[in-house]
C-alpha cells in the first residue's frame, strides 16, 4: 500500500454543474471544449482517471458548491461515489496579529474545521496571516499574536480531529524573518506545517534543507515547482501584492519545469517514512487538465521509484 | 448608431480552467487592443468593488484603476492608444442578502460608488441590477412591495447624485423586477432614472423585446445587446443558479448574432423610440472572447 496519497487542488474556478445529463446537444451548442469543464460530475472523473485518490476544497468555491448540492455531506458522498475523497479545505487565518482579532479568527477557523470533518477531510491548511502589502512587517507584538492565534486554532481543530497546517506564501505577513520563529513556537503537538513547496522556497528557504530541520511537524503538502527561488525583498515585498504578475510571469510551475529538488525531497521523504495526503497544486498552469495529469505522472511513477 | 463592446465578456466566476491569466495586466491589455481590431471604439465595464482588490488587474473598481493602471486617467490614456475613446458606461450588482434593509443599504452604497467611478472615468450612463437572483434574497420574495418601496426611495435618492450620467435600471429575468415588472416599477422612481433595455433578460422573462422596448418608451437610457435561445420552461429563474439550468444545460446567453433575438427588429422599434444612445454589446457567457468580439462584429455588419 502507498505511503503518499494524493490529492488536487481545486482550482477550477466556479463549476457550475453537478451533472450534465444533456451533454451531447450541450456541446453541439458551440463545439467547444468547454462542456468538459462545467460539472463536478466530469472533473471529479478526471481526478479518479489520474489516479488522484484526494481532492483539496478551495473554500471559495463552497458558496458555488452548496448551490449544486444539498450539503456538504452530499458533496462527500458525490466525490466518493467516483473513487474521490476530500483530503482537507485551504482555509485564510486574517488579520490574527492583532489581539483582538483572535477571538474572531478563531471562530472562523473552527467553522472551516467543521465543514473539513463533514466533507470527510483530515487537513485545514492555514495560510496565517494577511499579505505583506497590507500590513508588514510584523512587529514583535504581531509575532506574539500570531503565535497566540496559531495555537488557539491548533487547539480548536484537534479537537476537531482536523490536523492544522501553517502553509506559508511568500508574500504573507509572516515571512522570512519570522517564518522559523514562528513555527518554533507553536505547540507542536497541534499546529503542524503543510509544506508548500514553491512558496517557502521563493520566500528563500532551501526545500531539502526545509524539510529535514521540520519533518516532525510536516503533516502535509503542497507540491508544485518554481523557477524562482529566493526571490528577493523588495519583489515579495511589494506595495501590491505579488502573486499576480502584470506580465503574466509564473511562480508556480508543473514539477520538472522550475527547478526544485523533488529527487532530494523524496529520499528525505523515505528516510523519514511520511505517510499521509499529498496534495499536488497546479495553480497559474493555462490547462489545468494536462498539468494534474503530467504532475501526478512526475510524482506518482517517476519520483514513486524512490518512495511512494 | 453608437455601439460599446462589454468588458462582461469575461466572467470571472465561471470560465475555462484558467484563472492566473485573466488576473494579470496584460491579459486586459491585449482585450482592449482585440476589442479595437474588432471594430469598437467604446467599451462598458462592469463595477465589483471588492472583487480581489489590488491584487490583480480586473480595471473593475477603483482600487485596481489606481493601483494597476495610475488612476482613471491612465487607464484611459492606454485605452486611446489603442483606439478605445470612450468608457460608455458600468454595469453594478448589488450583493445578495436576505434582509430589506440590509440588501437595499447595499444596493444604495453600490449605486453611490458606481455614480462616482462612472464620474471620474467620464461615462455616459451606469446600469445598476434592481435585484440578484430571487434564491439568494431569502424571505424577500414575500415582501416584495416593502422592498420595492426601499428600492425606489434608494433610487430617487441615486438621483440626486447622478449629474451627467444617466442612472439605468436593469431587471434579470431571475429578478424581482424581470420582464414587464420593470417598466411599471419605474414609474414609482424619479424620471431622472432610466430603464436599461436588456434583450435577454427581456425575452428569457417572456416579454418580446420590440414589445418590451415600446412598454418602456422614452425611459429606456441604455440598451443591452444580448442575445438567447434559452426558453425557461421550467421556471429556473426561481431557483439557485439560474443563469446555469440545472435540468437542461444550456448556455443561456449567447454571443450576439448567435441565438434567436431578432436584431433587426428590435433596432427598428428603438429608432421608432427615438433612442439615440449607446448600444452595448454583451457577449457575458462567452465560451472564447476573442471569437464573441468578432462574431458580434460580423451580426452587426449584417443587421443594423
Amino acid at each position: 500500500m502507498a505511503n503518499i496519497h494524493y490529492s488536487h487542488m481545486s482550482h477550477w474556478k466556479g463549476v457550475p454543474y453537478k451533472e450534465i445529463p444533456n451533454f451531447r446537444d450541450f456541446y453541439y451548442e458551440d463545439k467547444t471544449n468547454h462542456a468538459y469543464y462545467q460539472s463536478w460530475d466530469m472533473i471529479l472523473k478526471y481526478h479518479a482517471g489520474c489516479g488522484y485518490e484526494g481532492l483539496e476544497v478551495a473554500p471559495w468555491d463552497l458558496m458555488d458548491i452548496l448551490k449544486l448540492f444539498r450539503d456538504l455531506t452530499e458533496f462527500r458522498e458525490f466525490a466518493g461515489e467516483r473513487g474521490v475523497q476530500i483530503s482537507g479545505m485551504f482555509h485564510g487565518m486574517g488579520p490574527g496579529h492583532i489581539r483582538e482579532n483572535i477571538p474572531n479568527c478563531v471562530a472562523q477557523c473552527k467553522a472551516a474545521a467543521e465543514k473539513v470533518v463533514v466533507m470527510g477531510g483530515k487537513h485545514l491548511n492555514v495560510c496565517p496571516g494577511i499579505d505583506w502589502a497590507q500590513g508588514g512587517p510584523l512587529t514583535e507584538e504581531g509575532i506574539t499574536n500570531t503565535i497566540d492565534c496559531l495555537n488557539e486554532m491548533g487547539r480548536v481543530t484537534e479537537d476537531l480531529g482536523v490536523k492544522l497546517g501553517i502553509h506559508n506564501e511568500f508574500f504573507c505577513i509572516m515571512n522570512l524573518p519570522n517564518h522559523r520563529r514562528i513555527i518554533e513556537s507553536t505547540d507542536p503537538k497541534t499546529v503542524h506545517y503543510c509544506l508548500d513547496t514553491a512558496q517557502v522556497s521563493i520566500m528563500g528557504e532551501d526545500l531539502c534543507t526545509f524539510y529535514e530541520d521540520y519533518h516532525d511537524r510536516i503533516c502535509t503538502f503542497h507540491l508544485k515547482d518554481t523557477a524562482d527561488p529566493g526571490l528577493p525583498d523588495e519583489k515579495r515585498y511589494a506595495p501590491s501584492n505579488p502573486e499576480i504578475q502584470d506580465d503574466g510571469h509564473r511562480w508556480f510551475w508543473e514539477p520538472g519545469l522550475g527547478v526544485l529538488d523533488f529527487e532530494g525531497l523524496f529520499k528525505l521523504l523515505r528516510k523519514y517514512e511520511f505517510k499521509g495526503w499529498a496534495t499536488i497544486e497546479t495553480d497559474g498552469t493555462p490547462d489545468l487538465l494536462a498539468s494534474m495529469a503530467y504532475a501526478i505522472y512526475y510524482f506518482r511513477d517517476k519520483l514513486g521509484t524512490i518512495y511512494r | 448608431m453608437k455601439t460599446a463592446f462589454s468588458f462582461d465578456t469575461v466572467n470571472t466566476r465561471y470560465q475555462e480552467p484558467n484563472r492566473n491569466r485573466v488576473e494579470s495586466k496584460y491579459y486586459w491589455e491585449e482585450l482592449i487592443r482585440l476589442t479595437s481590431a474588432g471594430g469598437f471604439e467604446a467599451i462598458e465595464l462592469p463595477f465589483d468593488l471588492g472583487f480581489m482588490g489590488a491584487r490583480c488587474a480586473f480595471p473593475f473598481s477603483q482600487v485596481a484603476l489606481d493601483v494597476k493602471y495610475g488612476g482613471a486617467e491612465g487607464f484611459k490614456s492606454l485605452l486611446a492608444e489603442s483606439g478605445i475613446t470612450k468608457i460608455a458606461g458600468l454595469q453594478g450588482t448589488a450583493f445578495p442578502a436576505g434582509d430589506a434593509d440590509r440588501y437595499v443599504g447595499g444596493f444604495r452604497m453600490l449605486g453611490s460608488r458606481m455614480l462616482e467611478h462612472a464620474k471620474r472615468l467620464g461615462c455616459d450612463y451606469a446600469v445598476i441590477s434592481a435585484s440578484p437572483e430571487v434564491a439568494s434574497l431569502g424571505g424577500l420574495p414575500e415582501k416584495k412591495e416593502e422592498l420595492l418601496e426601499k428600492l425606489a426611495g434608494a433610487l430617487n435618492e441615486l438621483a440626486e447624485e447622478a449629474g451627467d450620467v444617466k442612472l439605468c435600471v436593469r431587471g434579470e429575468y431571475w429578478g424581482i423586477l424581470r420582464g414587464a415588472e420593470l417598466p411599471k416599477f419605474m414609474e414609482k422612481v424619479d424620471k431622472r432614472v432610466y430603464i436599461n433595455v436588456d434583450l435577454a433578460h427581456a425575452a428569457i422573462a417572456g416579454e418580446d423585446p420590440v414589445r418590451f422596448i415600446k412598454a418602456c418608451g422614452g425611459r429606456i437610457g441604455s440598451v443591452t445587446l444580448t442575445d438567447t435561445s434559452f426558453h425557461d420552461e421550467d421556471a429556473c429563474w426561481k431557483g439557485p443558479n439560474p443563469q446555469f439550468p440545472k435540468s437542461c444545460p444550456t448556455q443561456v446567453f449567447r454571443d450576439l448574432g448567435e441565438g434567436e433575438i431578432d436584431l433587426r427588429a428590435v433596432l427598428g422599434a428603438l429608432k421608432e423610440q427615438g433612442y439615440d444612445g449607446w448600444l452595448t454589446v454583451s457577449n457575458r457567457q462567452t465560451k472564447d472572447v476573442s471569437r464573441g468580439i468578432l462574431r458580434a462584429r460580423y451580426t452587426l455588419k449584417k443587421e443594423a
